[in-house]
């Protein structure tokens, strides 16, 4: 399977993250996030073709919130999608978004995650994800130590520094964020002093409950080629399920959906060597003690290797290897914005425009991943550039009219090939562009041969 | 001269209570009834891999076929994993606040290869390890409903106590 064309990232906004929104609504709150993305992808709403809406609806006890939001995310005659799926929500609707457009029908996609929770009950919500016939009852939300458990008795109170050192790194990124929620100014000492939640977990170890959103645009290459902002590109994205992972027995038999997720994408894309291949890593970690867990299943690292990276500070912005420059998710917690809040600062970091917590060195590749509460695993990886050697192949009629060398073709025998196809190449685009037409109230452009640059 | 009055921010309250009531449907309805009925704790086999599953469902997760065996497994198993809650939360099925520290754990219960999940009678992280054994204490007859509260914890095995 593969890509019927190739998706960028042309626009990034976020809400200021914050513990209380008492000022405005929900409504107000997604607008927010969408303004902000409007204006950094320099479009308007007339823009853009389909909004794809998210949230975790439980949690303010509001069915169908797309239907309420309309105003405030700009979807008024406008197609919409609506997707829930937990904590990886956010990263779904940015897999959805991506899907959409690469699929020919929309070229404008806007992803739009959010959630205002403090206007509902966060445990209810999570209980009501366990199944009401036996686990209902058993199932204390988000709230686990058993992971934490693992690490402390094979590697005894150096696990728990570890998890505290983690912790601290988190904070100190998110005081360089100004989007993020949670921007203390702690040490280990202090994580490993907060009030204890389910041993080892503490207080501080744990993701807050923030209000927020996060808006983020996706378009096709075509559409992209005209937009002011600076592009990046959806590489490749997946999602994982795993019955087993809710066996809890022990010492695991069965993979969990990280570890799945990260070696069927790198198979699938080609990465060997995550640690050298990939630049920068904002991953979904709802506690300290998942992310000191979850980083050695991502990136394919055994524990003790992990433990000893962690106390050098190798995961720091300025580290060997940067983890969660923005302060991740337990500096910044809204749940149904938080996946796209990982893809929206991925996109940022390659973008070079992360500000104060942008990393400083040059790559290519950034990564994001999504956990859910059933504990599935949505990862993404993004591109600074498509090569035009990494064409796709299509079976889409239109591409026909391309040669076939154009795999092979260095960048510069393509123009000259280029421009003898600009006629065949017009028929062409104008027929891909009745497609989307009728959703598009702007004309599409004719005469334009780049339909196949990337 | 008049003054500038900030503005009242006004919230609205809500309390939502819903009534639910859940077919358990054949699988899940038999392995209540035997725990209620009988005291006694089934699950299914797969016919082709040979998997338990705790609580029993009518497909195997991992084969996708049908899955017709029943066994009886024993109420007692290795405690595989735990977590004990120290901060109070509310429970939304209630709307009281939980009493803690509570534990909840994964069994592995004598006779398959499933964990059931369930609380101990334990709350003192000195007392509690990885690969203890622990019962489980049914209420009494009469008083079993055929909910996963008919079993009141599961209790911690000392040394001597266990099997």
């Amino acid at each position: 399977m593969s890509k019927n064309r190739p998706v960028a990232i042309v626009g990034i906004g976020q809400s200021k993250h914050r513990g209380h929104r008492p000022d405005i609504n929900q409504v107000e709150l997604v607008r927010e996030a969408v303004t902000d993305a409007l204006q950094d992808s320099g479009l308007n709403l007339k823009d853009i073709d389909c909004i794809v809406h998210g949230d975790m609806e439980l949690f303010e006890g509001i069915h169908q919130p797309d239907m309420w939001h309309t105003i405030g995310d700009g979807a008024y005659l406008k197609s919409g999608f609506r997707i829930t799926t937990g904590g990886t929500t956010g990263a779904t609707i940015a897999c959805a978004a991506d899907n959409l457009v690469a699929s020919g029908y929309y070229d404008v996609v806007l992803a739009l995650g959010f959630e205002k929770q403090e206007e509902g009950h966060t445990t209810t919500g999570i209980t009501n994800m366990a199944d009401p016939l036996w686990m209902r009852e058993i199932q204390t939300g988000a709230i686990t130590g058993s992971t934490g458990l693992e690490w402390v008795n094979e590697f005894g109170e150096r696990a728990e520094w570890a998890a505290a050192k983690l912790r601290v790194l988190m904070a100190d990124n998110a005081r360089r964020n100004p989007k993020a929620h949670l921007r203390v100014n702690i040490t280990e000492q202090t994580v490993m002093d907060s009030r204890l939640l389910a041993y080892p977990l503490r207080l501080l170890h744990m993701c807050p409950e923030s209000n927020g959103a996060c808006a983020v645009i996706f378009a096709s290459a075509d559409k992209a080629k005209k937009f002011p902002q600076k592009k990046v590109w959806v590489w490749d994205h997946i999602t994982t399920h795993r019955e087993e992972t809710f066996y809890r027995g022990g010492p695991r038999k069965d993979p969990l959906t990280q570890e799945v997720a990260a070696r069927r994408l790198y198979k699938k894309v080609g990465i060997k060597n995550p640690l050298k291949e990939i630049g920068v890593f904002e991953m979904y970690d709802p506690s300290s003690w998942w992310q000191l867990d979850w980083i050695g299943n991502f990136l394919q690292l055994d524990r003790k290797t992990v433990l000893e990276m962690v106390e050098r500070n190798a995961f720091a912005i300025e580290g060997e290897f940067p983890i969660n420059p923005s302060g991740g998710v337990v500096s910044t917690n809204p749940i149904g914005a938080t996946a796209l809040i990982r893809v929206a600062e991925a996109g940022l970091q390659l973008r070079g425009d992360a500000g104060e917590h942008q990393v400083p060195r040059k790559f290519d590749v950034a990564m994001a991943s999504g956990f859910g509460g059933t504990f599935w695993t949505v990862l993404m990886l993004l591109k600074k550039e498509l090569e035009a050697s990494k064409e796709v192949k299509v079976a889409v009629p239109a591409a026909k009219a391309k040669p076939a060398k154009k795999k092979t073709a260095p960048a510069k025998a393509k123009k000259t090939v280029k421009k003898a196809k600009a006629k065949k190449a017009k028929k062409v685009v104008k027929k891909a562009a009745k497609k989307p037409a009728k959703k598009n109230k702007t004309k599409p452009k004719k005469g334009k041969a780049r339909k196949g640059r990337k | 001269m008049t003054e500038e009055k900030k503005q009242d921010l006004v919230e609205i309250q809500e309390l939502v209570s819903v009534p639910h009531s859940f077919a358990t449907g054949p699988v899940m309805g038999r392995f209540l009834s035997e725990i209620r009925d009988n005291k006694r704790i089934v699950a299914n086999k797969c016919p082709k891999c040979g998997r338990t599953q705790l609580p029993p469902r009518i497909v195997c997760a991992v084969c996708h076929v049908q899955v017709d065996d029943w066994i009886e497994l024993q109420p007692r198993g290795e405690i595989t994993s735990y977590d004990m809650i120290f901060i109070p939360t509310l429970n939304p099925l209630t709307g009281k606040m939980r009493e803690v520290p509570y534990t909840s754990a994964s069994i592995l219960l004598d006779g398959g290869d499933a964990t059931l999940t369930h609380f101990l009678d334990v709350t003192d992280p000195k007392k509690v390890k990885v690969g203890m054994r622990c019962e489980a204490v049914f209420r009494p007859d009469g008083e079993r409903t055929g909910s996963v509260m008919d079993i009141v914890y599961f209790r911690v095995l000392t040394e001597e106590g266990s099997k």
